[in-house]
């Protein structure tokens, strides 16, 4: 037993106990570590009281994140993203993907962010390549987005899809309505003509799109 | 329960700023939750967040005693706070013990009030009414 006595209560002596707990990263990468934390008998107090264990976790994350990043890099071989082409784009020095993707180098967590944006909407690398013209990338952007819109509704029974902005004098709601039958019909039937006295130019930017 | 905080929350800041021999302690449920809920991994994470004014619009919410304290006669009260970072609602609960002089963050997790930016903009908009937080 410890001699510590618990800052929580100042009453109970702290025991100190082992415990594991599981980390896990955004990629779906998840590990069980041990450590030890405190517990109080008086008033059941538990945990790392002390910041004890910060370390230790910090360099778990930090594996992690570097098996993250190759795994992600692994499969940008099959997204037909070319490292170099990419470490060009993101004025990355080269070999420096490869690296990473060989964990010879542990990527910074600002670099694993970068790559998993990257992973996610690989079409950022297009807006880096037109050095990040505002016009250019929302063009990428919304192209993108379409292209996305119109793969989810592929395979599923949505017969129309339609968009649009309904809008009071303070607040805005913008609206993606996948038609699938009566019962999605009956949803937005519902919010329009609940809300039709707070809706201003509702109409003038409706989208429609017919699968 | 009160309707101000019972703690100077400015005292608590300026102990989550103290990165040496920190009288800020938290617990375990609080630390899993921040870890889940705001992917704050460790204690100093924590600590650092709240330091750098990361509750924001922080909004009183109730102060209760202490269930577990172990020593009634000495009762210890616990301010409950909700905040938002970025598209999140949180709830943070802490409490002081003048005995031990530490602070504990009893809670840190997701408000059960949550949420989402739709629902709030559908209230706004008094599209739907809604059901608050105890």
């Amino acid at each position: 037993m410890s001699k510590r006595i618990c800052p929580v209560c100042g009453i109970g002596a702290l025991e100190k106990i082992l415990t594991s707990i599981t980390l896990s990263d955004p990629s779906g990468i998840e590990k069980t570590i041990e450590i030890s934390e405190y517990k109080c008998p008086a008033c059941e107090a538990e945990g790392d009281l002390f910041g004890e264990n910060d370390r230790v976790i910090q360099d778990e994350y930090k594996k992690m994140r570097a098996e993250a990043v190759a795994s992600m890099l692994e499969k940008f071989h099959s997204k037909k993203i070319s490292l170099s082409a990419a470490e060009r784009v993101l004025e990355l020095p080269q070999r420096t993907l490869s690296k990473w993707k060989n964990k010879s180098m542990v990527p910074s967590a600002s670099a694993a962010l970068l790559i998993r944006y990257v992973n996610l909407f690989p079409w950022l690398l297009d807006v880096a390549d037109n050095k990040f013209n505002p016009k250019n990338a929302q063009q990428i952007h919304v192209t993108a987005a379409m292209r996305d819109l119109c793969e989810m509704t592929k395979g599923s029974d949505v017969t129309s899809l339609s968009a649009g902005i309904v809008e009071n004098l303070n607040n805005a709601v913008f609206y993606v309505n996948m038609e699938k039958g009566i019962t999605q019909r009956s949803i937005m039937d519902t919010v329009t003509s609940a809300s039709t006295g707070l809706m201003v130019h509702s109409g003038a930017c409706e989208y429609s799109y017919e699968t | 329960m009160l309707k101000q905080p019972y703690h100077d929350f400015d005292a608590f800041l300026k102990a989550c700023k103290v990165r040496a021999r920190s009288r800020v302690v938290v617990l375990r449920k609080a630390q899993d939750d921040a870890r889940n809920d705001f992917g704050l991994k460790t204690s100093g994470e924590i600590l650092r967040f709240i330091a750098n004014g990361g509750l924001e619009q922080l909004e009183f919410i109730n102060s209760k005693l202490w269930e577990n304290n172990p020593d009634p006669s000495r009762p210890v009260i616990v301010d409950g706070y909700e905040f938002v970072s970025r598209m999140k609602r949180g709830y943070v609960a802490l409490m002081f013990n003048k005995v031990t002089g530490y602070w504990t963050i009893k809670s840190f997790h997701i408000s059960d009030n949550a949420n989402l930016p739709f629902v709030d903009a559908f209230k706004k908009a008094g599209f739907i009414s809604g059901g608050d937080n105890e």
